[in-house]
């Protein structure tokens, strides 16, 4: 063979690299989509409760004001205490109000699935979609952020964290994957990563690693931009460490020799590069913490509108 | 058996230390054999013949990490054995990653000259660089062997990205053992 030498070079590399390529265990597989049902079935079934429970209070409270019920009571009642009817009818649309609250409030988690970056087959990005952003990475804790523009360049350029990130944290929690980030209210899973956490009494490292970023054009996350020269990052804060971040211009899909330019980091913003064209961002986050550490990469693209 | 209780036998040269490494690394270097030789025969001799390796070379060796010291014993006992393999009888994954290693090499025979030691501590450090899932897959591609698919399968990746994950690895070990002048034909 031709390359028999370097093949056996390759075959006396250090031997804890052989151990690691043995032991390094693959990203957890995503749970199964729920199906329709799955998903929908529960907010009807709620939706009919919440209904149910609004007609029976209605109806109770009728019964209550009067001591007892029969129609024709029920219906003189009706005619008579317009007062009490209203505020019922109030409180009726309270609760309706909060129903369809709830409603939205699902109706915004699809929409975050929509924007969520679909992994390629069998990696294990677009955990959005599965709920699993519990704990720390949840949009609750970790508030999609708001763009200030004009804010590139305030950060303590001094500190060794980004900005904003070694402040009043909460405990840090055992994350087992990397966290989302958020990026003007879109939440990004991270397409390639190396995590390490505890596993029991040892330390587990695991990996994913999707298509590389260019070859990611029907699944990648976009965001729409509106003037902003910056980007600002939100994720969890406890243990990072850095963050850099490169881009390739929007043309450049497919293109394996694509050359990245790198980008300004300040804190926890990202300034992009002069030109409002489209860009592909590659951002790095690294994390060290007790309870986890590793880097992992996220891919979006951003449109000036 | 732990491995420091089975580098004790090999100290103590008490036999048991065969019978304790076949029960504990057989498969591991089953598949290392196997992923070469494709042969279940020839795979099973090189794994004997990697037990004897080690009582001979355990002491004085004293390993640091057995799997990867047997590991090595076995890929280089199954790439003699598949090299002296007349051509016609050759396939498997090895002609697949030898043609992908020309990305390396431009396609020339290595040099003659080559210093295959310090060419393996060069690719060393360039794997230690690199990110976990490179060099991971790097080495269970041409260190293991393994086949793109069951890598794909093992990392719960498409084939696509372990191939697209390959090839810019093997690009940026060829620019990185032309900087450090390994010459290459």
């Amino acid at each position: 063979m031709k390359n028999d030498k370097l093949l056996d070079a390759i075959g006396q590399v250090d031997d804890s690299l052989i151990d690691e390529a043995e032991h390094v265990r693959r990203a957890p597989k995503p749970k199964p989509t729920p199906s329709f049902w799955r998903r929908w079935g529960s907010l009807v079934a709620t939706l009919i409760l919440v209904i149910g429970l609004t007609c029976g209070f209605i109806f109770l409270g009728r019964i209550f004001s009067f001591g007892g019920f029969d129609s024709s009571s029920y219906q003189e009642a009706s005619d008579m205490e317009s007062v009490p009817s209203g505020e019922d009818t109030e409180t009726t649309e309270e609760e309706a109000g909060d129903v369809s609250g709830e409603s939205s409030q699902e109706g915004t988690l699809n929409a975050s699935e929509k924007i969520t970056d679909e992994s390629s087959p069998g990696s294990t990005e677009d955990h959005s979609s599965y709920g699993q952003a519990a704990g720390p990475a949840e949009p609750e804790e970790t508030a999609p952020m708001t763009h200030t523009p004009g804010t590139a360049g305030e950060g303590n350029a001094e500190t060794t964290k980004p900005e904003g990130i070694t402040g009043d944290s909460p405990e840090s929690e055992l994350l087992t994957e990397p966290p989302a980030l958020y990026v003007n209210g879109a939440e990004i899973r991270s397409g390639s990563y190396e995590w390490t956490f505890p596993d029991g009494d040892e330390m587990s490292t695991i990996f994913a690693c999707g298509a590389f970023v260019l070859d990611r054009e029907d699944t990648i996350t976009a965001i729409q931009l509106y003037g902003q020269d910056s980007l600002k990052l939100e994720t969890v804060e406890n243990g990072l460490e850095s963050i850099s971040a490169y881009c390739y211009s929007g043309d450049s899909w497919g293109n394996d020799q694509a050359e990245p330019m790198e980008l300004t980091v300040d804190g926890t913003v990202i300034t992009l590069p002069d030109d409002s064209q489209d860009w592909i961002l590659v951002v790095t986050l690294t994390w060290e913490d007790e309870n986890y550490s590793g880097n992992a990469e996220y891919y979006f693209t951003v449109h000036q509108n | 058996m732990e491995d420091l209780a089975i580098i004790r036998l090999y100290w103590d040269r008490d036999e048991r230390a065969v019978a304790e490494t076949d029960l504990k690394y057989h498969p591991y270097c089953y598949t290392i054999a196997r992923n070469i030789l494709t042969n279940h025969e020839d795979s099973e001799e090189c794994i004997n013949d990697t037990w004897f390796r080690a009582w001979n070379a355990i002491p004085p060796q004293r390993p640091q990490i057995l799997s990867a010291f047997l590991g090595k014993i076995t890929r280089n006992l199954s790439l003699d054995r598949y090299r002296k393999r007349t051509a016609e009888k050759r396939g498997g994954e090895l002609n697949l990653i030898d043609l992908e290693l020309d990305d390396c090499t431009s396609g020339r025979e290595i040099d003659e000259d080559l210093n295959v030691e310090e060419t393996a501590r060069i690719i060393s450090r360039f794997l230690k660089e690199s990110d976990l899932a490179s060099r991971v897959l790097f080495l269970r591609r041409y260190w293991y062997a393994d086949s793109i698919g069951v890598i794909a399968k093992r990392y719960s990746m498409s084939e696509s990205a372990v191939k697209s994950n390959l090839h810019r690895t093997r690009v940026k070990l060829k620019e990185r053992l032309e900087k450090e002048g390994v010459t290459v034909g």
